[in-house]
């Protein structure tokens, strides 16, 4: 997955990360990094304007949480992003099998 | 804590000062957070310390690339107009009160009508504009002031409208407006200075601009300072965070300190202060500093300040509880070994260094770690010929029954000594002998003990000593304590009538 490609469908991966449950943001990288087989390599940093974006889209919320004496905020998913993962993630299937046939790869 | 110079440390303050969003002071500590976890896994995979930092920094991404990332998800164009935007405003408010302000000085200085077209000659920025008469003059120049007020006072309802929706610049010199007033100024200011040489003649507009641009730099300048300032001395950018509602506050603090000192001339005046410095970690919570034990640097810090206003009040005996025996049985070993750090750093060597007060110790040194129990005890040594006569005794490693039972156990080692029986001791045995051993022996009692942060006990705190004091509680956290906490203290104390148990 390059970067370009990554960056597209960013926000359908943070959605998927927090699907599991609450996560703070060093969390959500790292399980990004690891689910995506090291493939993924955006700064981490610019990671956290996605996920802002994503709060003010009112599919994230964040509280603040102390952990070994200090501040980190915890993001997860509200109801309305819960929503929004399952089309995305319905369209995204579709839009891959539609891809696979084409391609005439092999089987998922 | 390794330093104040830490690799992240210098990455966080390069983000710092490159933003210019209103959620700067969130986005630090996120960023301090993801990098000090991204640090201690690479020291768990066995990279040093500062190798480990620069990992979590590179892979985090350079300064540009997060501070890019994060205004084009504000919308670059939109954020950064309305910012830019804003900040004129808020200039624009500055020159017209600049120019009001120079009306008023005319006025003042010269008489009537001269003043009146002094003035209007003054405003007359642009080489062209005709002479006003005296009424337009006046008129010209109250409206300016009116708009100028207007202008400010609107600004202002925007910024705290924009703060309760949780868009507020945390760290002093965000947004745009420094960098705007510069620009402005000195652009205006060339542009004049140009127009000026070009014509021979002094270009009377000039002074508006002056007064604007000087007031600007002042202001910012004395800022910027004050944060320079601050980090080189390791403090954190939030105590130089220092806004003009402050800085306003401060004036009135010092004009009610004067009125409270003034209120205590001539007025009883404990010979003995015991302090109970409480608070620290949740003065550093709630200011929203990222380690929580940070609070006790500020503390210990603050502990110079305290001793200042005690030598300016003419205290001559303090007695400081740092750190009690319960202290070093309960709290982490992090937390206590940063604690210890401080202790070293700040008290002790703070007051070898300049032996304004006798220093004495009262606990015991050997539960302490060595390099503090040396610290302290140079600290001892170095005071040990001071002359001002004031003595503060530090209570560090100390429980007041601890005290107690250590001043009996070396009443009966002394007695033991000289042969006395216990039946002979224990019928001549009086409150004297046990306060001859211990650790304060030869210092008055404390008259009045002080506990801040709102508790109401004395913790263990010079149990015997305390016997008689008058005891006064205040709501601030320790690093938070003001000299006009300190000084209504005196006042309270002054007024009560002490009765000795009579």
């Amino acid at each position: 997955m390059d970067r370009e490609r990554l960056k597209g469908n960013l926000d359908l991966l943070l959605l998927s990360v927090l699907a599991a449950g609450p996560v703070h943001g060093y969390g959500i990288i790292t399980v990004l990094r690891e689910r995506s087989e090291g493939t993924f390599d955006l700064h981490e940093g610019t990671i956290y304007p996605a996920l802002y974006r994503l709060e003010d889209a009112g599919l994230l919320s964040s509280s603040w949480a102390d952990a070994q004496g200090r501040k980190r905020r915890v993001y997860a998913l509200t109801d309305k992003g819960a929503a929004a993962l399952a089309a995305e993630r319905t369209a995204w299937r579709r839009f891959a099998a539609g891809m696979r046939a084409v391609l005439g790869g092999e089987p998922a | 804590m390794t330093g104040d110079r830490e690799v992240i440390r210098q990455y966080l303050d390069q983000l710092r000062l490159s933003l210019r969003i209103p959620e700067t002071g969130r986005i630090l500590v996120e960023a301090e957070d993801h990098l000090r976890e991204a640090a201690a896994a690479g020291t768990a995979a066995g990279l040093t310390q500062t190798e480990a930092q620069q990992a979590a920094i590179t892979g985090f991404g350079p300064v540009r690339a997060i501070v890019y990332a994060h205004l084009t998800r504000h919308g670059r164009a939109a954020a950064v107009i309305a910012d830019l935007a804003l900040a004129l405003w808020r200039v624009a408010a500055f020159y017209l009160l600049a120019g009001f302000a120079v009306g008023l000085y005319e006025l003042l200085t010269t008489s009537g009508a001269a003043a009146c077209t002094a003035w209007s000659r003054s405003c007359r920025v642009l080489p062209g504009m005709p002479e006003t008469t005296t009424v337009a003059a006046v008129t010209v120049w109250a409206v300016t002031g009116m708009a100028g007020v207007a202008l400010l006072a609107a600004y202002f309802l925007v910024r705290r409208f924009q703060r309760r929706r949780g868009r507020v610049w945390s760290v002093p010199l965000g947004g745009y407006f420094p960098l705007m007033a510069t620009v402005v100024s000195v652009a205006a200011g060339a542009g004049l200075l140009l127009a000026d040489t070009s014509r021979a003649a002094f270009m009377p507009g000039t002074a508006v601009i002056i007064y604007a641009a000087v007031g600007l730099a002042v202001t910012y300048g004395l800022r910027m300072c004050r944060m320079l300032w601050n980090q080189a001395r390791g403090r954190d950018e939030l105590a130089a965070g220092m806004t003009a509602g402050t800085l306003g506050r401060e004036v009135i603090y010092r004009l009610y300190a004067r009125r409270l000192r003034e209120q205590l001339a001539g007025g009883r005046l404990p010979r003995h202060v015991g302090i109970i410095m409480d608070g620290n970690r949740r003065w550093a919570r709630r200011q929203g500093l990222a380690d929580p034990s940070l609070g006790h640097r500020y503390g210990a810090r603050h502990v110079e300040n305290v001793l200042n206003w005690c030598q300016k009040a003419g205290i001559k005996h303090v007695t400081v509880f740092g750190c009690s025996t319960d202290n070093l049985a309960n709290r982490g070993d992090a937390e206590l070994a940063f604690l210890m750090q401080v202790i070293e750093q700040v008290i002790a060597d703070k007051l070898s260094r300049d032996p304004a007060w006798q220093v004495h110790i009262a606990g015991t040194l050997d539960m302490l770690p060595d390099t503090t129990a040396q610290a302290l005890k140079r600290a001892v040594e170095a005071s040990r010929d001071c002359a001002t006569g004031a003595h503060v005794t530090l209570a560090i490693g100390y429980g007041g029954r601890q005290e107690v039972i250590e001043a009996i156990r070396s009443l009966l080692y002394e007695h033991a000594e000289r042969g006395t029986t216990l039946a002979e001791l224990a019928e001549t045995i009086t409150t004297g002998d046990i306060a001859r051993h211990l650790y304060t022996a030869g210092q008055p009692d404390p008259d009045l003990v002080i506990r801040t942060s709102g508790e109401q006990r004395l913790s263990n705190f010079l149990l015997w000593q305390s016997a008689y004091s008058e005891l006064y509680f205040c709501e601030a956290y320790w690093p938070a304590f003001r000299e006009i906490d300190f000084l209504r203290a005196l006042r309270s104390f002054a007024a009560r009538q002490r009765r000795y148990g009579r």
